[in-house]
């Protein structure tokens, strides 16, 4: 409950307070849906740079969110007020019951996708990347007050957003921090609105559908990952690259946003076409006269996507950090991968298939929307949407065979699924519209393509939604919900009660998330900093005594390249197995307390 | 008026009907191998919460 009334709170003030910063910057006011969801990307973008000043300095306390949400209400009290005269004034009979019957179709299926998101959103995180960092994280920097150099999790990993968990956390916990994600979520569903409407108008709602019945889209709705985030902040300065025309403010904020995308998930990189679109276009209109703009842009992109590096240089000396043992540092050693023309073909069978879940993929539907587009309305419409697809695509592409091969993987698809949804949505709804409105095959059989992805969609989603629906109603309790999910959360929730205050845990475990103790993590892959130089039984044993260790958590791991951390060589003091869980196959989760020499 | 424009071009347009075929040929191939990578994808996503029930039956009294 506390939680709903703090999202309540927060939903007021960002929309409020976006409202008041898009007035302030003279951006002319659209359509009510595009300027409430451009709202609360704008909203977010300040926050985000807020509590990431707030984390550097060490100051992220649940009183210093409070007092930035404070002020963000009290400057745009104004706002607020203009705002909710406006949802009144709406006719909502009219919006919810379009007269043309896919119209009233598609608005069934946007609303129970939106649907099964919001139930996911209000049950316990269980993403399995949560676990691992995205909730980790903000956690560790609320634990912390701020951000803290660590070798042994990603927090040197460029992730913008994570400041939106973090005051999601502070002001009300993990339910609060997952409805900031989906409703990011929802205002990129807006944003795909009001993007193609104004591409051609009458085409927001089919745009809508198209996003949300994409994988990527409906699998992560509701869930606490980066990629959608993403995609909201590619399609929120698509919009501005749209209405630059209308001012240079949109060309600064197009850069920004852009900036916002790359620093929530570096991978995204492909996104950065938007800048020379933004640019290009605003020089192309002013000559010389934009030449301060542009670079006044250009340094709001460069503090929008580096605040994190510059963090890292601040505390490792290095913008990229590279960690010790890991892939990318230098003694780690590099994957052997297949030649570039092979890596290059798979990406792009990913691309226009799935990566390696199911969730990894834009959908058939965008792909065919590309080609329609290209086939039947190259000369008639605007190719902005096409140009952009296909150079993010093939630059995305490009930048991997020649400079990182071995990210030619199976998670690309994922990567990059966020441009081509992006820009690939309203696209689709271009194409679509466009066949809509001719009576004939054509029509028949693209509506049917249209409406077929969402039937396994949905169904997949309704099942997720149907087995969270208890937790999210709190009809099940946290840890009844999450025992059943995640595989080591009884040995978490068994450390963290225990009455030692001076708990420090080794978690050679998949997700630290659920720990609420001190600890070291060991990822699940690979090398790790804490094994680094361990020869003998010995040097861990020292290692573990020099650290302070007092428990050590085991889940197994068959890719983890951790020397005497396995049940056989752990089942010698100082160690002493303390408690067993079952794991998926026949071996178990095991926790053991170290003793004291 | 665009919509007048583009009915007499397509209609003019004796390539038309058989852009249109192709165009809904290659579509319907394209969604036969889609969906044929896709279902393989939500077996394995399937398989895996069959393991996990294993997981979840184990773990209760």
């Amino acid at each position: 409950m506390i939680a709903l009334l703090s999202f309540l709170v927060l939903t007021v003030v960002f929309l409020s307070f976006g409202e008041r910063l898009a007035r302030l910057a003279g951006l002319r006011p659209g359509p009510l849906l595009e300027r409430l969801s451009l709202s609360w990307v704008l909203s977010t973008g300040v926050v985000t740079l807020a509590v990431f000043g707030l984390a550097a300095f060490h100051a992220v306390t649940i009183w210093s969110c409070l007092l930035l949400i404070a002020a963000m209400g009290l400057a745009s009290f104004g706002a607020a007020r203009e705002l909710w005269g406006e949802l009144k004034g709406v006719a909502w009979r009219v919006a919810l019951r379009p007269a043309a019957r896919l119209d009233r179709v598609l608005l069934v299926l946007i609303g129970l996708f939106l649907a099964g998101g919001l139930v996911m959103a209000l049950a316990p995180p269980t993403g399995m990347d949560t676990g691992v960092y995205h909730f980790t994280i903000p956690k560790v920097i609320l634990q912390n007050h701020g951000l803290v150099p660590r070798d042994d999790i990603w927090i040197h990993k460029s992730g913008g957003f994570y400041m939106i968990y973090v005051l999601g956390m502070a002001l009300g916990g993990e339910i609060v921090a997952k409805l900031l994600a989906f409703a990011m979520a929802a205002a990129g569903t807006g944003l795909c609105a009001a993007v193609a409407d104004r591409l051609r108008p009458g085409c927001g709602r089919l745009a809508m559908f198209i996003l949300l019945s994409t994988p990527l889209s409906a699998g992560y709705l509701g869930y606490e990952y980066l990629e959608l985030p993403v995609l909201t902040y590619i399609l929120a300065a698509l919009l501005a690259v749209l209405r630059g025309p209308e001012g240079r403010a949109w060309t600064v904020l197009a850069c920004g946003l852009t900036g916002l995308a790359l620093s929530t998930k570096p991978s995204a990189f492909a996104a950065a076409v938007l800048v020379p679109a933004a640019l290009g276009r605003m020089l192309a209109r002013e000559g010389r006269r934009g030449m301060a703009t542009a670079a006044g842009s250009l340094a709001l992109l460069a503090a929008c996507a580096g605040f994190w590096s510059v963090w890292n240089y601040a505390t490792t000396g290095m913008l990229l950090y590279r960690y010790p043992g890991s892939a990318i540092d230098a003694e780690g050693g590099l994957p052997v991968v297949p030649p570039w023309w092979i890596g290059v073909g798979r990406e792009l069978r990913n691309l226009a298939t799935t990566g390696i879940y199911w969730t990894d993929s834009a959908g058939p539907l965008i792909i065919a929307g590309f080609v329609g587009f290209a086939i039947f309305l190259w000369k008639r419409e605007r190719k902005l949407l096409f140009l952009l697809g296909a150079t993010s695509i093939a630059g995305f592409v490009a930048v991997l065979a020649l400079l990182a091969p071995a990210y030619l993987s199976v998670f690309g698809a994922r990567y990059l699924a966020p441009c081509i949804v992006g820009f690939g949505a309203p696209l689709a709804a271009q194409f679509v519209g466009w066949v809509r409105e001719r009576p004939g095959f054509l029509r028949q059989v693209v509506l049917a393509a249209l409406l077929l992805p969402a039937a396994p969609l949905l169904v997949l989603k309704g099942g997720k939604a149907v087995v969270a629906a208890p937790a999210a109603l709190g009809l099940e309790s946290r840890s009844a919900y999450l025992g059943k999910k995640i595989e080591t959360f009884a040995a978490c929730d068994l450390l963290n009660h225990l009455p030692d205050p001076n708990v420090k845990v080794l978690f050679a475990g998949v997700r630290p998330y659920y720990l609420d103790r001190s600890f070291v993590w060991m990822t699940y892959f690979g090398q790790n900093p804490f094994s680094r130089d361990i020869r003998t039984r010995e040097d861990f044993v020292r290692r573990i005594r020099a650290q302070g260790i007092t428990h050590l958590l085991y889940e197994p791991a068959p890719r983890r390249s951790a020397p005497f951390v396995d049940p056989d060589s752990l089942s010698a003091p100082p160690f002493r197995e303390i408690g067993r869980w079952p794991w998926k196959t026949d071996q178990s989760v095991r926790l053991y307390a170290v003793d004291p020499p | 008026m665009e919509q007048q424009q583009t009915a007499g071009e397509e209609g003019g347009d004796p390539r038309g009907p058989r852009r249109v075929g192709l165009f809904v040929a290659a579509l319907a191939a394209y969604y036969v191998v889609y969906y044929w990578i896709f279902v393989g994808r939500v077996g394995e996503y399937f398989s895996d919460i069959l393991r996990h029930f294993a997981f979840v039956r184990r773990w209760l009294p």
